[in-house]
């Protein structure tokens, strides 16, 4: 099995180095150098997902810039992106596929076609791992450079977030339209689920932190009766996970009423951020040893999503007032202080850093 | 069909040197010829309504009229958009019936065929007092032919094009003045399956469009009885089952799966009944639209809808003298929702009263209208709305008309009551939305020698407040939330030139609108509406030389949001129609060719809803008739 594990080690490092191309590697055609790409969904139907720059040496962002690029639409409703060296994986689940793009100047490559309602994507081991809600719950193997589908593993309901850690996949069942409580991990090597965790009701995403141990975002859910009242709830959790022996270690109830979606950790992997999602106001950040809640960031506002930079700390706030309208990127510090507003696309969901 | 009755009164005025007829008075049962005197009214003629015989009249009214059809697709849903107006702000009256939808509010223009109707107008501007919910910012008008006017005939037509297009259609009128009857039975297939570039993807591959088919079937028929000297009885029933795949949009890429079946049931029955100056009509109307969604891919994969409404009204016109006229009505109707999108049958009783009354011809020149309307929707009372109808003739060939309206749109039952078990809600505190309507305009009548040429100018404004909008709120749940307010202003010229030859005529209509429309969610900036363009320029040539008929429709669209920071391209589209009739055994033989967007321009309506690019339909149609 070692010897497996460490075939696959090897021949990802391989890959990683094929593929990868430094940002920092000069090339004169590069438009994109330090900054940040914001995935902005767009309206259901419309087929008005975009993408954003903030280009931190000129602290400005610029819009639509597949759109520039590529003289297309990105497609219906960007649900997120994934970077495998220079190459940027954006998953467009009404349109079923992935575009892919260098993100070094973002033209296109190709897409990535034949996908069942694609969410997340992560590279790892020379292949692109998909999560996606058709069939029930699925992850979807696909080699990242011929964009052929190499494989399908069930997993649960709705899955979400997915990560690799300690040479295994990570997939949060977020329970699609109904609800489901486990994150499904798979063996690469053998691409099966090994273990199915119960964690809380519908994870949603995931984060390591310093201990290497995994932290996962439950969302809870709200039933409804007849006449839409609200007829129970049940419980947004923060759950951790021990990646050594696949158990339960750790249940933190957030709230009863409220129903955070998504997480981060600080650049040390010692702060947990957890937020955004509908009615869940501010940031909330904990410490990841003695769990306790040290700040609230713009507790007057309601991100759709976050991000953390992982080199110097700064939380990303993205607002979607709505799905019509352009949305706002609220860059805040380490300290959790306002440091400048930006405007986006439309519908910002997340931020990948590059 | 229509008509209680008709009483003309002509007034004539002289003057010293002429002699002219000022102004020939004609009351029918109309609410519309009769009230709406202050408004801009477009009346398509019937070499058009024949030249759209085998098409929808999605297609008729966008290549003739300054509204913009909303088309998902080719024969997709389509909904008009009048003035800056959504597709639940233009009411459509068929025989006096409002058709729109209880359900969503609106009426899909692509589920009508062109040929039912003998007569259509279109309304511009808003028309609540007259016309009720849902009139404000246009109503078109539908009236079945009159079979008292119409000779006994049967008539054959087939039609075949581009993209597996076949169009059958079989019609028989037979009576007298008394009882007469006509049935129709028709049927319209196509794939779809045009070729076309594909500017949403990687490298712009040719695709044939996928999953756009249709299949459209339905019989229609009307009875009228003459019951006494001065009453009739007439009936209307129109059935239809129309099979829509769902069309695959550009951006996806793979194949849509998704089709609607809509099987459609309208039953009209209405009692009229003259005396020399009175008139009482009665109808009763049962519309039942059946509805069954298929997408395979969504959580829910089949959803079945019935949208029932049973429309009773009752209404009286008294003319007190040769200057004065009154119209009162009142209207009850039910309307019922049942779908697996609800969690229960959903419902409503509308109860509206309405006023009318009419100065006609004072000082020989003004005609005066003033309106109220007043509705009752089961416990909660609607404002109270009014309307002012003014036409003045400012020369001989001059006129002058204007009006202003309160108008109002009640949320549809999907808006009030919708709840699926995906994140879509219905929200049963929506109020209706209410909004102002104006407008004054011209018309020039310059007929002294040939040709004859009519100069129409029209300058509107509007206002609609709570504008309904769906939007994301607790949870990832989509609901519907009285948010905006929405103004439009602009502006409609028109030219109309015609010119008799020897053996010829020839005949240009040319329209243009420009329009601004912005809408505003409280604290906010304006911003322009969606899918509204600012310029629509419309060019209708028609010409005929003894037995051949030549005609091309002209619309320019210019760019439109789709969101508020994309565009649509303008474009240009262009039908040409080509028809000529000759005699077979005495009777008329007319073979027609058309060839639909002739400049083969690729274009969007709706975003990334592939169009078709040139294509070509050829129709036979053979009428018997006997006098």
């Amino acid at each position: 099995m070692k010897r497996i594990l460490f075939t696959i080690l090897v021949l990802s490092i391989f890959f990683l180095a094929a593929c990868k191309k430094n940002k920092n590697d000069f090339d004169p055609n590069q438009k994109y150098i330090n900054g940040a790409f914001i995935s902005n969904e767009g309206t259901f139907g419309s087929g008005n997902a975009s993408v954003s720059f903030l280009d931190f040496n000129s602290d400005s962002v610029s819009n639509e810039i597949f759109m520039d690029k590529n003289s297309r639409p990105l497609g219906d409703v960007l649900q997120s992106m994934s970077l495998i060296g220079s190459n940027l994986y954006c998953v467009v689940n009404a349109s079923n596929k992935i575009e892919v793009v260098d993100a070094k100047d973002f033209s296109e490559l190709g897409a990535i076609e034949g996908l069942d309602n694609p969410r997340y994507a992560v590279g790892a081991y020379g292949k692109l791992f998909v999560s996606e809600w058709g069939n029930g719950g699925q992850v979807k193997m696909i080699d990242p450079i011929t964009f052929i589908v190499e494989g399908t593993i069930a997993v649960g309901t709705g899955p979400e977030g997915i990560m690799v850690h300690d040479n295994l996949i990570w997939v949060a069942n977020g329970g699609g339209f109904t609800v489901d409580s486990t994150i499904s991990v798979i063996d690469p090597s053998t691409n099966t689920v090994i273990e199915n965790i119960v964690v809380g009701y519908n994870p949603k995403e995931m984060t390591v932190d310093a201990n290497g141990e995994i932290w996962v975002i439950c969302n809870g859910y709200v039933e409804y009766d007849a006449n839409w009242n609200i007829a129970g709830q049940k419980p947004s959790k923060l759950v951790k996970v021990s990646a050594q022996n696949l158990e339960v270690l750790k249940e933190i109830l957030i709230s009863e009423t409220l129903h955070p979606q998504h997480i981060d950790i600080s650049p040390d992997r010692k702060t947990i951020y957890y937020g955004g999602g509908y009615g869940f106001a501010g940031i909330h950040s904990m410490h990841y040893a003695n769990e306790t809640n040290t700040q609230i960031i713009a507790g007057d506002k309601y991100f759709y999503g976050f991000n953390v930079n992982p080199d110097n700390g700064d939380i990303y706030g993205l607002e979607a007032p709505s799905f019509t309208e352009n949305g706002q990127l609220h860059r805040y510090n380490v300290s959790g202080e306002f440091v400048k507003g930006y405007e986006v696309g439309i519908g910002p969901n997340s931020v990948v850093f590059w | 069909m229509i008509m209680v009755f008709e009483l003309t009164v002509n007034a004539q005025v002289q003057k010293t040197d002429t002699i002219y007829t000022f102004k020939e008075i004609v009351i029918r049962s109309s609410r519309l010829q009769n009230f709406a005197v202050g408004s801009s009214l477009q009346k398509i003629d019937s070499l058009s309504l024949s030249n759209y015989f085998h098409q929808s009249f999605s297609d008729l009214l966008n290549a003739q009229s300054l509204l913009m059809l909303n088309s998902y697709g080719s024969g997709g849903l389509s909904m008009p958009s009048v003035r800056g107006g959504g597709g639940t702000h233009t009411a459509v009256i068929l025989n006096g019936v409002n058709i729109q939808s209880p359900m969503n509010g609106s009426s899909n223009m692509a589920l009508l065929p062109a040929n039912l109707f003998g007569r259509v107008d279109i309304q511009y501007g808003g028309s609540g007092t007259l016309f009720g919910s849902g009139a404000m910012s246009g109503a078109i008008h539908l009236e079945s032919p009159d079979l008292f006017q119409q000779t006994n005939q049967m008539k054959f037509s087939f039609a075949t094009g581009s993209f597996g297009l076949k169009n059958y259609n079989a019609s028989a009128k037979i009576g007298n003045e008394s009882l007469a009857s006509s049935f129709q039975f028709y049927q319209h297939k196509s794939e779809n399956d045009f070729k076309y570039h594909n500017v949403a993807k990687y490298q712009t591959p040719v695709e044939s469009q996928t999953n756009a088919g249709l299949n459209q079937s339905g019989f229609f028929n009307q009875t009228k009885i003459k019951t006494s000297k001065s009453s009739d009885l007439s009936s209307f029933f129109w059935y239809q089952k129309f099979d829509k795949e769902l069309q695959t949009l550009m951006t996806a890429s793979d194949t849509s799966r998704a089709n609607q079946t809509d099987q459609n049931i309208y039953a009209i029955l209405r009692w009229q009944q003259s005396a020399s100056q009175m008139s009482l009509s009665a109808k009763s109307a049962f519309i039942n639209d059946i509805q069954k969604f298929v997408n395979p891919v969504l959580a829910e994969p089949i959803t079945n809808n019935r949208a029932l409404s049973i429309i009773n009204e009752i209404e009286m016109k008294w003319m007190p003298g040769e200057k004065q006229m009154l119209n009162a009505g009142l209207n009850y109707t039910y309307e019922e929702v049942s779908s697996e999108g609800y969690r229960s049958l959903a419902n409503r009783n509308r109860i509206s009263f309405f006023l009318s009354h009419k100065w006609l011809n004072l000082f020989d020149k003004l005609d005066i209208v003033n309106s109220l309307r007043k509705e009752i929707v089961d416990l909660g009372v609607l404002p109270l709305v009014y309307s002012m109808d003014l036409n003045y003739a400012l020369t001989n060939d001059i006129d002058a008309h204007g009006n202003v309206s309160k108008n109002y749109s009640l949320p549809s039952l999907n808006d009030l009551f919708w709840r699926s078990e995906t994140f879509v809600s219905g929200n049963p505190d929506l109020k209706a939305e209410s909004g102002w309507s104006g407008e004054i305009g011209f018309s020039e009548h310059i007929h002294a020698t040939q040709p004859s040429i009519v100069l129409e100018q029209n300058f509107y404004t509007s206002t609609i407040n709570d504008w309904i909008v769906w939007l994301p709120a607790e949870m990832g749940v989509w609901k519907p939330e009285n948010k905006k307010t929405g103004r439009s202003q602009g502006m409609d010229l028109g030219l109309k030139i015609e010119q008799d030859l020897n053996r010829s005529s020839l005949q240009l209509n040319v329209k243009y609108n420009w329009n601004s429309s912005t809408f505003n969610e409280g604290e906010s900036e304006d911003l322009p509406m969606i899918y509204v363009p600012k310029s629509i320029l419309l060019i209708n040539v028609v010409s005929q030389f003894e037995k051949w008929n030549l005609s091309y429709d002209h619309k320019f669209v210019s760019r439109r949001l789709y969101d508020h920071a994309h565009y649509l391209a303008a474009f240009h589209m262009g039908n040409l129609m080509l028809n000529y009739s000759v005699e077979i055994f005495g009777q008329p033989l007319s073979l027609a060719l058309r060839i639909n967007n002739v400049w083969n321009v690729d274009y969007q309506i709706m975003a990334w809803y592939a169009m078709p690019p040139a294509n070509y339909m050829f129709s036979i149609s053979y009428r018997i008739e006997k006098n």
